[in-house]
């Protein structure tokens, strides 16, 4: 492309790695909850908030993580389809945001999207090949015969015949529409392909062979692609570079076969914990503390995944055992959620639970080694016992402050792995590393 | 007849057998004419067993489970042959009433979607107390009901079960589903796809509360198009394509030593050996002899014509059935068993848990 | 970076040459501003007293030349430049001989009402050949002063009129040929339906279409407003005009023509809420296109299914609703409307001629519009199905 520029305004710091094609620099997307007519803000659902990467030319970035985790909306941040309410983009050392006129069409051009269900990526209503032609007539291409030809060829790169363009979109099958969407997405000759789930809708050989194709067409063509999946064997097979998201950030990430083979961040062995295994033999996952996942219109403070993660840091004067503070931990934060067993659970008018009750439900010793820790457990249990949610709630939350709940983990931005949690922050005080093996 | 359908997978006791399927065949009638999506598919499921339909989509395998219990649609449907035996009664000759009974009391299904499984209209509690008093006349319907939301796992039950569907995320509606599956105490759970729509994190919890059920003594029949959750559930394993089973096994068999080359390339679209990104998009599945011949790197000329060859023993494992030429009496398999060392998960298995 | 020798690359496309040649004024365009710069000339010129047209023109008339103005430019423009396209659809509408029968009537009503009123003129009184039974049919002698056809004898005293090929469809009470009232009918039709199409259906298709695309308050002031106008009565404000204005047939499509929209706004609105979501637009939204071509190639293509039987249905509604009004007798005098014509057959009586009669005795002047109503309105329902069909893909025979 002989029509890139590369300047970016004046006065900004100069960018560490200059080959980067795109950098993401602690973007923020929230979307404002309204009420009424006047559309009052009422509170904001922090889609994504702070996420940072960059890709380099043709390299293939995964962002993986569960549904709700903002990695759509990270995506479509980037292609200015949801407005950004903070941060920077930087496309070729571009502020994506600023982009105006022909620049954001060239940018429109050189990013292209592939859609995550390959039966409504397509107007119903359009031949394939006027669906494939579309970016280039929208981008002012209007002599039709020469489409047709860039059409053609595309349609034969991708494993299907340039006589399939005259069909409709009904007449392929899921992989086949899927194999069309990556040729119109190559249609304008892209530097960067935001692939939005591109197999969650295939399965098996389908989904393989879609990934191959995919694959191939990158390095042949150099195209960086950001790939969105919550697949973490996509993720295995495709990206060069991963990142993980809980709830808006992006808690860990680095080179995908270092994240995949030794997950540093607690969320990474929860999530790569629960899929599966192959091995027949290895039938156990790792759970969680807690199962809700909390609202990303009201987040936990902290470390956003504090709330359900197995190695929540204690406070500095707690020493208990790994177990016994885990089983803490897991009484704590469901008081908090209300989420108790049924056995608990406080009804309205028939107030007294039988405390031991409580210590069976949450699996908790009847005595726990650490004094002050003992006495707020107790204590809790007492107002638990006399239907007092809200004053066991206050009790707990003082007693064990930690830091993972006080402060957003901050540990840098490297390049190469990255991983947001306070456990591998030397200034907190907390076991060494080597809590992980 | 007899060498086409051989005894479908190990042999069950005739006592502990719960369910036995023999060559069921399924037509879907169309306009362009008529699709074979169930022909011939024999299997059995014993008591307490969880058994999993593996296969792609288009395979058959959601088609084979609602044969079953006469589900599907008829037009455009038709199950023009076999004989389906649940605990010593015919299925398909069975009448409306005396299916319905069976469906709603003995055999349970929880399909992908919990969503549209669910009446919005309703709450939880609503369409769960439905499906108990339909079946028992017991005044604590309500009470059973909560019980069962507990039992599937949803906290909060005697509070959350007067919500609505849209008041549940993903996994709790299919839960719920599972719960009202659950709420005649089904002695067979037909579940498909269950866990495709959901996260991770909440499928391994679902995966937990099946294993359960089988433990309780319910027989699973799972249909997935994901080895890893037949890996993480299954006892034994069916590997369809093209309307037939085409490898059948012990679960631990079957990883160790895939056998049938569709079962091969199904392993390795997992471990990625082969990347095929040329392979040609469009494949016609024949309707004759052996259905995987078009894409099968083994295929000889013996495949073509008749039906899809009979169910060979893999080596000297009886239980581990696989219908390909290449295990038949005078031909040698190692050529493609080799394959299945290659294709082999567990040797190549990379750490992820 | 990269080069046209590049093999890698597909096609060096030089996209500065291309960039920006979107041109403002495309062949829709030109045509509307044409169409309404003609009309705008010979209005100005009619106004100012010269005569280009030759005959005189009401309100309605100009109000009808615009509709034309609009539907040509924005129906039949497009359909001449995407030629394949038009003649696929056609073809497809015409394949099924129901469909292909309603488009056939329909075509015939619309060349019947144009080039009848040309021809025909307005009918003639002719009171002493009033009631002459159709060609092969009697009326009873006497009822006209001047019987064209035999006289034949009946019982008794009762003389019959044969019906004449003057009158191939018979006479009414004033002795209008049926033919030329069914033709002055089919004119009334016309003009309903060119005045719905043109004005009625943009304006909820738009609507619809800025409600589901922009949201928030806009949607909300849009529905809200159509909400409003639902629960007023048409009929109430074209009674309260009727007491203080003219009675005319604008003012009956203005009355019910603008306060029916509001059904297809809701359903346009709510397919585009839909559509909106789905994937193609969102690839399009990426690629920068702006709302009005999204709309224009994603959105309106595919509510067809849901929008071409709506707005056949409403065509086929405002139809029976002139008739309906017009048989009532809430109509203009001079305009022949069906619905006037079958009241005239069922209540000779109020023509006020003092003949003693039955309106099965004159059955000829009730049924014919009532027949001719019947075929407008199964045609368009037939039409509207038809075209539904023909523009979905997926529906191959």
């Amino acid at each position: 492309m002989t029509e890139r520029t590369a300047g970016h305004e004046e006065g900004e710091t100069p960018r560490e790695d200059e080959s980067a094609l795109l950098e993401v620099e602690n973007l923020e997307t929230h979307f404002p909850i309204t009420e009424g007519w006047l559309r009052r803000e009422t509170g904001r659902v922090r889609a994504v908030d702070g996420v940072s990467f960059e890709l380099r030319p043709g390299e293939a970035f995964g962002l993986v993580g569960e549904s709700g985790s903002g990695k759509t909306t990270t995506a479509h941040s980037i292609l200015r389809l949801e407005a950004a309410t903070g941060g920077k983009i930087r496309f070729d050392g571009e502020r994506v945001t600023e982009l105006t006129g022909a620049d954001l069409r060239r940018f429109r051009r050189r990013v292209q999207l592939v859609v995550q269900d390959p039966n409504d990526a397509f107007n119903p209503r359009m031949t394939v090949g006027e669906a494939v032609a579309e970016p280039l007539a929208l981008h002012g291409m209007d002599d039709g015969d020469r489409r047709r030809a860039i059409v053609a060829d595309l349609l034969e790169r991708v494993g299907l015949e340039a006589a399939d363009a005259d069909r409709f979109p009904h007449e392929f099958s899921g992989g086949q529409k899927q194999r069309i969407s990556i040729a119109r997405a190559l249609v304008c000759n892209p530097d960067l392909i935001v692939a939005d789930e591109p197999t969650s809708a295939l399965d098996g050989r389908i989904k393989s062979d879609i990934l191959a194709l995919l694959d191939e067409l990158r390095r042949e063509f150099d195209i960086a692609v950001l790939c969105i999946s919550h697949d973490i064997d996509v993720i295995r097979r495709f990206c060069d570079r991963v990142g993980v998201m809980y709830l808006g950030k992006l808690v860990e990430k680095g080179v995908t076969s270092e994240v995949l083979e030794s997950p540093a961040h607690p969320y990474t062995r929860v999530l790569l914990g629960s899929v599966p295994s192959l091995d027949p033999s290895d039938r156990e996952f790792v759970r969680p503390l807690t199962e809700t996942v909390p609202d990303p219109a009201d987040p936990p403070s902290g470390c956003r995944f504090h709330t359900r993660c197995p190695e929540l840091i204690p406070p500095s004067d707690v020493a208990l055992s790994r177990e016994c503070w885990r089983t803490i931990a897991r009484f704590r934060f469901a008081v908090e959620d209300g989420q108790l067993p049924e056995s608990v659970a406080v009804e309205t008018d028939e107030s007294s639970v039988d405390e031991s009750t409580v210590r069976v439900a949450f699996d908790l010793p009847s005595t726990i080694p650490d004094e002050t820790v003992d006495r707020a457990v107790d204590d809790a249990i007492r107002s638990l016992s006399d239907g007092d949610l809200e004053a066991a709630r206050a009790r707990l939350a003082e007693a064990f402050p930690t830091v993972c709940e006080r402060a957003e983990p901050n540990t840098g931005d490297e390049r190469e792995r990255s991983v947001r949690c306070h456990r591998y922050d030397s200034s907190v005080e907390a076991a060494p590393r080597s809590w992980m093996r | 007849m007899s060498t086409r359908h051989p005894s479908p997978g190990p042999e069950q006791a005739e006592s502990n057998r719960l369910l036995s399927v023999n060559d069921l065949r399924t037509d879907i009638r169309t306009d362009q004419g008529t699709i074979r999506a169930v022909d011939g598919v024999s299997f059995e499921v014993g008591r307490g067993e969880t058994v999993c339909l593996v296969g792609e989509s288009g395979s058959g395998k959601s088609v084979t489970c609602r044969s079953l219990t006469g589900i599907l649609p008829e037009p455009p449907a038709d199950v023009v042959g076999g004989s389906v035996e649940f605990d010593g009664q015919s299925l398909l000759e069975a009448d409306d009433e005396q299916l319905r009974r069976i469906r709603g009391d003995r055999i349970a299904h929880v399909f992908q979607s919990p969503q549209s499984a669910l009446d919005p209209v309703y709450t939880i509690g609503d369409q769960l107390v439905e499906a108990i008093t339909i079946h028992n006349t017991a005044s604590a319907a309500r009470e059973r009901a909560i019980n069962l939301l507990r039992r599937v796992g949803i906290p909060r039950a005697d509070s959350r079960i007067d919500d609505y569907p849209h008041e549940f995320s993903g996994g709790m509606c299919q839960r719920a589903a599972i719960a009202i599956a659950l709420a005649s105490d089904p002695e067979l759970l037909i579940a498909d796809e269950p866990t495709t729509a959901v996260d991770v994190t909440v499928q391994a919890r679902l995966i937990e509360l099946l294993r359960g059920l089988t433990d309780d003594g319910t027989s699973v029949l799972l249909i997935t198009h994901d080895l890893r959750v037949a890996a993480a559930l299954a006892d034994r394993l069916l590997v369809m394509y093209g309307g037939t089973i085409v490898e059948r096994g012990p679960l631990e068999e079957l990883f160790d030593r895939p056998a049938h080359p569709y079962t091969q390339a199904l392993f390795e679209s997992y471990t990625g050996c082969s990347s095929r990104g040329d392979r040609t998009a469009r494949r016609d599945v024949p309707t004759a002899g052996c259905r995987f011949r078009a894409e099968c790197r083994h295929a000889v000329d013996t495949c073509v014509g008749g039906e899809q060859p009979p169910s060979y023993a893999v080596g000297d494992r009886e239980t581990h059935g696989v219908s390909c030429v290449h295990y038949g009496p005078d031909r040698d398999p190692t050529p493609v068993l080799a394959d299945a060392a290659a294709a082999r998960p567990v040797s190549t298995e990379g750490d992820d848990d | 970076m990269s080069d046209a020798g590049d093999p890698h690359r597909f096609e060096e496309v030089e996209w500065d040459d291309l960039d920006g040649s979107r041109q403002l004024l495309t062949p829709t365009r030109a045509a509307v501003l044409v169409g309404l710069v003609v009309v705008g000339c010979v209005y100005a010129l009619e106004t100012v007293g010269i005569d280009v047209t030759g005959r005189t023109f009401d309100r309605l008339d100009w109000v009808m030349l615009l509709g034309t103005v609009v539907l040509g430019s924005v129906g039949l423009v497009p359909a001449v430049r995407h030629r394949p396209l038009l003649i696929r659809l056609l073809r497809r509408l015409f394949a099924r001989p129901a469909h292909a029968a309603g488009a056939a009537f329909l075509l015939g009503l619309s060349l019947v009402a144009v080039l009848g009123s040309v021809v025909l003129g307005s009918p003639d009184l002719a009171f002493q050949h009033r009631f002459h039974a159709p060609y092969g049919f009697t009326s009873v002698n006497g009822w006209h002063a001047e019987c064209l056809g035999e006289i034949t004898e009946g019982e008794g005293i009762t003389r019959y009129c044969d019906g004449t090929a003057a009158y191939p469809l018979g006479t009414n009470q004033r002795g209008h040929p049926m033919g030329h009232l069914l033709v002055e009918g089919a004119r009334v039709t016309l003009t309903v339906l060119v005045f719905t199409a043109a004005f009625v259906v943009p304006v909820a298709t738009v609507v619809g279409i800025i409600a589901g695309f922009r949201g928030g308050v806009v949607d909300d002031l849009l529905m809200s407003y159509v909400d409003v106008q639902l629960c007023i009565p048409a009929i109430v404000v074209f009674f309260i005009g009727y007491m203080y204005w003219n009675v005319s047939l604008l003012l009956l499509l203005v009355t019910f023509g603008l306060l029916s929209w509001g059904g297809i706004a809701r359903l346009v609105r709510s397919e585009t809420l839909q559509r909106r979501e789905d994937g193609y637009v969102l690839v399009a939204r990426s690629l920068g296109a702006s709302r009005s071509y999204i709309a224009k190639r994603h959105i309106v293509p595919n509510i067809t299914n849901t929008l071409v039987p709506a707005i056949f249905h409403l065509l086929a509604l405002l139809v029976l609703v002139e008739a309906g009004v017009a048989f009532l007798g809430f109509h203009h005098i001079e305009l022949y409307s069906w619905g006037s014509t079958m009241q005239e057959g069922l209540d000779p009586h109020f023509s006020g001629i003092g003949l003693e009669m039955h309106p099965h005795e004159i059955w000829w002047v009730s049924t014919f519009p009532a027949i001719a109503l019947t075929l407008t309105l199964a045609s368009l329902k037939l039409v509207g199905d038809g075209v539904r069909d023909a523009l979905d893909p997926r529906d191959d025979h």
